[in-house]
């Protein structure tokens, strides 16, 4: 099962930066919908790129869906070599997104997040706007079904004091 | 009613329409981020005894 608190705990302590995109993004926004995976934005520059790998290696992550006698090595290079990896870790499924569609890399995405506290930590939350503005572009049917929720939470959260 | 009430009850209405549970909607934000992401694990570990449950033969359903 996701340990998004563990998770949130490594990234932090290893101070990689990130940003949690994705479903976990739109229930931290208040979204009802369900996600089994944790999808983070990260940062590429060579400093962060090991820092990710320093987290998460102890999880023993390898690609989701391939075989386990398919050889993965999880470091820099290899997040270097590619962008977007959907892993299974041993604290659950995470998604490393370098570019969000609609949006672009660490730095556009920042621009478009906003800052949460988390079991203590503060971090960076990709905020309803940008939620839309990705899911409105990708419009993949699980994104339409999504989209008029998030619409929703957005018009309440400027409507409401919460 | 002016046009930003409008817009703000068409965004709602709309969902409402679409089968989206408002009331669900508004307690989530009233809850703090931590408490979101809480009762979300809730759901997950109910959803993992389930899919354990099912692949142990020890979840019946009946369909009538």
């Amino acid at each position: 099962m996701l340990d998004i608190d563990r998770i949130l705990n490594v990234l932090e302590e290893h101070r990689v930066k990130y940003i949690i995109i994705g479903g976990t993004a739109a229930i931290l926004q208040g979204s009802a919908h369900l996600t089994m995976d944790l999808d983070i934005c990260y940062a590429r520059d060579r400093e962060n790129l090991a820092s990710l790998v320093r987290a998460l290696s102890p999880f023993a992550p390898y690609l989701r869906g391939a075989p386990r006698d398919l050889p993965f090595i999880f470091d820099a290079k290899t997040l270097e070599n590619g962008l977007n990896f959907t892993l299974s870790t041993d604290v659950g499924d995470i998604d490393l997104i370098g570019e969000v569609y609609g949006i672009g890399n660490y730095a556009n995405v920042l621009e478009f997040s906003e800052v949460l506290e988390i079991y203590g930590f503060k971090c960076y939350v990709l905020t309803l706007k940008g939620l839309i503005k990705t899911k409105s572009l990708l419009a993949r049917p699980k994104d339409t079904l999504i989209l008029t929720e998030l619409a929703a939470l957005q018009k309440m959260r400027e409507t409401y004091e919460f | 009613m002016d046009t930003y009430q409008s817009e703000e009850q068409d965004a709602v209405q709309k969902a409402r329409e679409e089968g989206i549970d408002i009331t669900l909607l508004y307690e989530n934000l009233r809850r703090r981020p931590t408490e979101r992401v809480e009762n979300f694990k809730r759901w997950l570990s109910f959803v993992g005894g389930l899919k354990k449950a099912r692949k142990n033969g020890s979840l019946n359903v009946r369909y009538r």
